[in-house]
């Protein structure tokens, strides 16, 4: 038995430095990445100082055309979403942002799967792994697991939700940071990718905690104008499964506007990459849409 | 217990080292100590459930005790196996029987229906009912005598490494060692366990989990995907359902080992079979094990006529699909699986005498026979499993393949091929590329750090659940 014991004493003190070792390579290749996602995340959480900002999920990162909306509004613009995320990442971006600067306008595009709806919240931690030690985002992490925060003392863990890309974005990226964050579908619509219409009723169970978030991005706002958008859809989408935000939007005074059911786009194949994403075409007429409703509304 | 879940990592070093300090002397201890951290861990996910185990445990332990001393042997073991069998058949057999007779009334123009249970399924409920089964059934054909102390029967049934998801063990091979007296620790024993914990838990949460990533997305929308990327899914998932499973089960082995038992041997690289009927030798050993010993046989097993003997086979294969869940699904995959042993037998092509080309199409040709069958032991109901079949070989439609994310491609890529390369060294070369084992301790120790550092860097963690936990 006491040869087992420190056999396995042996194995955690090597482990501790393996992991450590380990956790300092992958810091180093997120501190010296060269684009990529890693580079997207790094230039939003330390450099970003643009005016307006846009949050949301794939929705808002290929539809928000953020060129052409700081060219219009004539006010810097980036665009911070990111793939199959929602207000609990958001919420984490923003407090990384907020203390930094002040921007002027923030567009909120709302997508009720990753903002309001019930469902595994551990996917949203992913990509805040890597800010574990900035201000406030433990917190998020407690919120969700309370057992997470023993996991992140490991520093290979830390970097375990997306290791292949930090690594590839060290070494070469596919892409480069560029300086707006939108990243436009090039393409036709694939009709594989249009799912049979479910034309029931559907009972929408919404998470508080997810709620809870984006209640918390409002009212650390400051004194940045916000706007919630729902951004088209080609099936367009049904407003009681955003309820609770249309609550928060009537109770706050916030503007909301809603392309996914403008006619326009709903059903219109030429616009759209699939059921759910606009294509290059489609997310130039959107922008071009939103922000001559901006300009209109004077909301800047 | 869910191996891959953070509790355990806190929870089973303090078991382990609360059981080694009751000296080995106190046998009786040790077994008391097993049985309270079992029941306890079983309480632990819904306590009312734990009497359901209890239930199950006395009735088969009663029964086995009344063949010594009743005359009509016959009824008693009836009588509890029916009572023993109850509780899985409510709870999980009840509602698919419900519906199906209202299906059934229906079409004949009658609506009678008794209202459904929405309860939750008591855990490993398959697996424990069917180890009770199996002892009953022992002690009345006289292979094993009744065991006498309760608390030593009641360990064997609950023994919390397999009572989740199996393997489903025979008394003959657990009751004599709860009872020797073990060793107070069995160091080589102890390191086998722990080698067999890194790789199974390197099979599930590197190879299985980050599989389910894709398999996940592609097979609820299947129609939304083409069928060579249908086809790769379900490639997938036959790789995820063996690396989910076999890692558990290679879990409950090596923490069973850890505490000095031997469990029944679960997995022996199924997907290495030559024939279907060789794919159940190595897959699921302990259930078809129990299939065998406990149907197959008293049908007659195959000292009958030849169509006699294939329908042994066919209701052997059907109680297995049975077994698996209560779907149409479930028994589509197990009349799958003995439609084509029944063929093989009928071809005389159940074992391979081939050189390795003829070894190497036999083995392709019944890995896909197996793929295809898990595509019905996936899929919510019969008309999906059918379009998703459907959806692989229509090549109206270009034959694009989805690869989703660069990080998960990747990682699926690396998990597969470390997995095939250590199941196919072990399959034809056991000796060779051994590393976990090797004699040189600088390539052995290199390999625990390698797995533990590719567990916590690439292991998909929070998908807490194994797949044969549901049944």
């Amino acid at each position: 038995m006491k040869r087992f014991i420190v056999k396995i004493l042996l194995l955690i003190l090597l482990m501790f430095v393996v992991d450590r070792v380990g956790g300092l390579f992958f810091s180093y290749c997120v501190d010296h990445s060269k684009g990529g996602y890693v580079g997207h995340h790094q230039y939003i959480s330390n450099e970003l100082d643009k005016e307006v900002l846009v949050f949301g999920s794939s929705r808002a990162i290929h539809h928000y055309d953020a060129k052409m909306i700081e060219d219009s509004l004539k006010m810097t613009c980036y665009n911070c979403g990111q793939d199959g995320n929602g207000a609990i990442f958001n919420y984490g971006q923003w407090l990384m942002i907020r203390e930094r600067y002040q921007p002027k306008l923030i567009i909120y595009d709302v997508y009720p799967g990753f903002d309001l709806l019930e469902g595994d919240n551990h996917k949203y931690l992913g990509w805040l792994k890597l800010y574990y030690n900035r201000k406030g985002i433990s917190d998020i992490f407690d919120s969700i697991d309370s057992k997470e925060k023993y996991k992140m003392l490991s520093k290979l863990y830390q970097y375990n939700y997306n290791p292949v890309q930090i690594v590839a974005d060290y070494i070469k990226p596919i892409k480069s940071v560029d300086s707006y964050g939108f990243r436009p579908l090039p393409g036709e619509l694939d009709p594989l990718q249009i799912k049979n219409e479910d034309k029931e009723e559907e009972q929408y169970v919404f998470d508080e905690l997810k709620i809870g978030y984006l209640e918390k991005f409002i009212s650390d706002k400051g004194d940045a104008n916000i706007i919630f958008v729902l951004s088209p859809c080609w099936y367009g989408m049904d407003l009681n499964s955003i309820k609770p935000v249309l609550d928060i939007c009537e109770r706050e005074g916030i503007l909301f506007i809603d392309y996914a059911n403008n006619p326009k786009y709903v059903h219109q194949d030429y616009y759209f990459k699939d059921g759910l994403h606009l294509n290059e075409i489609g997310a130039s007429e959107f922008s071009k849409d939103l922000v001559k409703d901006i300009q209109e509304l004077q909301i800047n | 217990m869910i191996y891959n879940s953070f509790n355990f990592i806190i929870i089973y070093p303090i078991l382990f080292f609360l059981y080694y300090c009751i000296p080995a002397k106190f046998q009786k201890v040790r077994n008391m100590y097993l049985l309270v951290v079992s029941y306890l861990l079983y309480l632990n996910w819904k306590p009312a459930y734990a009497l359901i185990l209890l239930g199950v445990t006395a009735v088969t332990y009663f029964c086995a005790r009344s063949f010594e001393v009743v005359k009509n042997r016959k009824v008693v073991l009836l009588g509890g196996a029916l009572l023993t069998l109850l509780p899985l058949l409510v709870f999980k057999y009840y509602n698919f029987i419900n519906d199906s007779v209202f299906e059934l009334l229906s079409s004949l123009g009658l609506r009678f229906k008794l209202p459904g249970l929405n309860w939750a399924i008591p855990m490993g409920i398959s697996f424990f009912t069917f180890q009770a089964l199996g002892y009953l059934f022992d002690v009345y054909h006289k292979r094993i005598t009744a065991e006498r102390d309760f608390l030593t029967f009641a360990l064997f049934i609950s023994f919390f490494p397999s009572i989740v998801a199996g393997p489903i063990n025979k008394a003959a091979l657990v009751i004599p060692q709860l009872n020797a007296l073990r060793p107070y620790f069995d160091y080589s024993k102890a390191v086998e366990g722990l080698k067999m914990l890194l790789w199974g838990m390197f099979m599930k949460v590197v190879v299985a989990d980050r599989v389910a990533l894709y398999v996940d997305t592609v097979f609820p929308n299947y129609m939304n995907y083409t069928g060579l990327t249908c086809f790769v899914a379900s490639l997938l998932y036959t790789v995820q359902i063996y690396a989910d499973f076999a890692g558990y089960s290679l879990m409950a082995i090596g923490v069973g080992k850890t505490l000095g038992f031997e469990l029944t041997e679960n997995f022996r690289r199924p997907y290495f079979a030559v024939s279907v009927t060789d794919f159940w030798r190595r897959w699921h050993i302990s259930l078809s094990t129990w299939l065998k010993d406990y149907v197959y046989i008293p049908l007659g097993g195959s000292r009958c006529s030849k169509l006699r003997n294939y329908w042994n086979i066919f209701v052997t294969f059907l109680v297995s699909g049975i077994w698996h869940g209560a779907n149409w699904t479930f028994i589509v995959w197990g009349i799958w699986h003995g439609v084509f042993q029944i063929i093989e037998k009928a071809i005389g092509q159940q074992k391979c005498e081939y050189r390795w080309f003829g070894k190497s199409v036999k083995i392709t040709i019944t890995f896909l026979l197996v793929n295809f069958a898990w595509i019905f032991f996936r899929m919510p109901s019969l008309s999906d499993a059918v379009g998703m079949i459907g959806r692989i070989f229509d090549f109206s439609l270009p034959q694009s393949l989805y690869i989703g994310s660069m990080s998960t491609g990747a990682l699926i890529v690396i998990g597969v091929i470390m997995l095939f390369v250590k199941d196919f060294t072990d399959e034809y070369a056991p000796s060779r590329l051994n590393f976990l084992n090797s004699k040189n301790s600088l390539v052995r120790w290199s390999s625990y750090i390698i797995l533990l550092s590719m567990i916590l860097v690439f292991g998909v963690f929070g998908a807490d659940q194994f797949i044969y936990a549901n049944f």
